[in-house]
């Protein structure tokens, strides 16, 4: 009985028959949330993978120190000094007939009988690594170790290290302003959706409102919509990022892109997905909501 | 003015609408649209409000049905001031009150039954209510044979019926007519304003806007005459 009219529609039924009256812009914009939010993981994977560099690259280490001591003691004293002045370094002591053998192994046969003949003297060596990302704590780690009279010298990767540093920070910060552009492309096209609908359906907008319909039951199928369109976008996202890697790493096997295999599709935490899933339908519902905001006033007043 | 049927209509005190000095005035323009306006309808009138084009009929309407604020003034519907209202409290006070147009406002590819079943869906009735009351009502306006029929294919006339009757399925307490019958003949203007009579005999307030002197003066029970948003006379008369 009730059934046979479509006004007792619940809010996904009105939803759907929204969606269907205006399939061409619904399958456009859904087309064009999914490749956005496509990039966008690509860009968060990246991201993921450039952050563990970045982890890799402050966890190398900070220093090589070469102590001026004379017995185990006094460098495992001194190693104690070094753990004391932060918790965030690891140190490693090797002794010198240890340090010998390390050298050894990358010396030609002159430079061993050179070294015999001379009777140098392979000294202590204290080896600190980091166990946090922040590139000050290097900084701070050399100016600390360099005060102390057991230290004869320090040798840290220095330069390299921080080139890299900046270079992996940059793109990360790049990525970052990439994600940011694609998140309000997909809130524009979201708007853009919704507002064609709510053009189409401006009269029985006003309508509704005349006769004293709240803005939440006003509005909640455009919301929906949105949201929606970013969950399912982001659907589209997955496959799209599936189909891509499968392509490059099966397929393209033999040529470059096998050297980017640490930009690994598996290893990928599902975290990430699952935000942009859920980040997606968010931005789709917050640019749905955008769109009625816009003009609530002026609307609810020319009812 | 009236001046053998004039009365002061605040000597019957609070009613169910107090207007208090309502000026309204819309930017850009020279002269307001109401000008310091103090009135009182009771629950139950039947009232007729006249003047020509212009005359701050329409502005008045909207400023019950919260379309509008007032520049100064109050406006007092149901014991509520309703000129310093919030947006999200407009709901609850619109579905006291049925609005009728001169051009209708219906959704034309909707039919008479899902127009009408609008109103009491919005308010979140079941369904099989909905029906009920929509058909019911459709009856009473002599539209029960047309419930399923697109608006849009509807004649002037039974669109006007639709709209009376999506006004008056939620029972409101106050029934705004804006120009009703400006868009039909003279035949079917009579019917409709019947129907407002009706409504009004159920216990309706009605403020009908007119400026067809021959209505009002056939039909009033109450009249506001305005001209260039200025109360010039009112009166009250036992029919």
């Amino acid at each position: 009985m009730a059934s046979q009219s479509k006004v007792f529609e619940s809010f996904l039924t009105r939803t759907l028959s929204h969606v269907n009256q205006t399939r061409g812009a619904f399958i456009w914009a859904f087309l064009t949330i999914g490749l956005s939010l496509f990039v966008l993981t690509f860009i968060l994977v990246l991201l993921f993978h450039f952050r563990q560099l970045l982890v890799e690259v402050h966890q190398k280490t900070i220093a090589t120190v070469f102590l001026s001591v004379s017995n185990e003691t006094e460098a495992k004293q001194f190693e104690e000094q070094v753990q004391m002045l932060s918790t965030q370094i690891k140190t490693k002591l090797v002794s010198p007939e240890k340090a010998l053998q390390k050298a050894q192994a990358n010396w030609d046969e002159q430079l061993d009988i050179a070294f015999h003949e001379q009777k140098i003297k392979m000294p202590w060596v204290l080896i600190v690594h980091s166990e946090s990302d922040d590139p000050s704590l290097s900084d701070f780690m050399m100016r600390q170790l360099k005060n102390y009279k057991q230290v004869e010298e320090v040798i840290s990767p220095g330069v390299a290290i921080k080139r890299a540093q900046w270079t992996l920070r940059s793109l990360y910060g790049l990525g970052w302003l990439f994600a940011f552009l694609l998140a309000v492309l997909v809130i524009v096209v979201v708007m853009n959706t919704i507002r064609i609908h709510v053009l189409k359906h401006l009269v029985e907008i006003r309508v509704m409102r005349l006769v004293g319909a709240t803005e939440t039951f006003v509005r909640g199928p455009y919301i929906v919509e949105g949201f929606l369109l970013g969950f399912f976008g982001a659907i589209l996202a997955f496959l799209l990022i599936g189909i891509f890697y499968f392509c490059c790493f099966h397929f393209a096997d033999a040529v470059f892109l096998n050297d980017l295999q640490w930009l690994g599709f598996y290893d990928t935490p599902i975290s990430i997905f699952l935000s942009v899933l859920i980040f997606g339908s968010a931005l789709g519902a917050f640019g749905s909501f955008l769109i009625l905001l816009q003009d609530y006033e002026s609307e609810w007043r020319s009812s | 003015m009236q001046s053998t049927l004039h009365v002061t209509i605040d000597e019957r005190g609070f009613g169910v609408i107090d207007f208090h000095h309502v000026t309204k005035r819309y930017q850009g323009q020279e002269r307001s649209a109401l000008d310091d306006l103090t009135l009182s309808i009771q629950d139950g009138d039947f009232c007729v409000l006249m003047g020509e084009s212009g005359a701050g009929k329409t502005t008045f309407l909207r400023l019950l049905y919260c379309a509008e604020r007032p520049t100064y003034g109050r406006v007092i519907f149901m014991n509520q001031d309703i000129s310093t209202i919030l947006l999200r409290e407009i709901p609850a006070v619109r579905r006291n009150i049925g609005v009728v147009f001169q051009d209708f406002k219906l959704i034309n590819n909707k039919t008479a039954l899902e127009n009408v079943g609008l109103v009491l869906w919005v308010q979140g009735q079941p369904a099989n209510m909905i029906y009920e009351k929509s058909l019911s009502i459709l009856q009473q306006v002599g539209l029960d044979s047309k419930a399923h029929v697109p608006c849009g294919y509807l004649s002037g006339g039974e669109q006007q019926r639709v709209a009376i009757a999506r006004a008056l399925v939620s029972k409101p307490r106050l029934l705004l007519c804006d120009e009703p019958t400006g868009n039909l003949d003279a035949k079917q203007a009579s019917e409709i304003v019947d129907l407002l009579i009706g409504a009004n005999l159920k216990g309706a307030t009605v403020i009908l806007a007119t400026h067809d002197p021959n209505l009002s003066g056939a039909h009033r029970k109450k009249t506001i005459n305005l001209s260039k948003g200025k109360l010039v006379g009112s009166a009250s008369v036992d029919l």
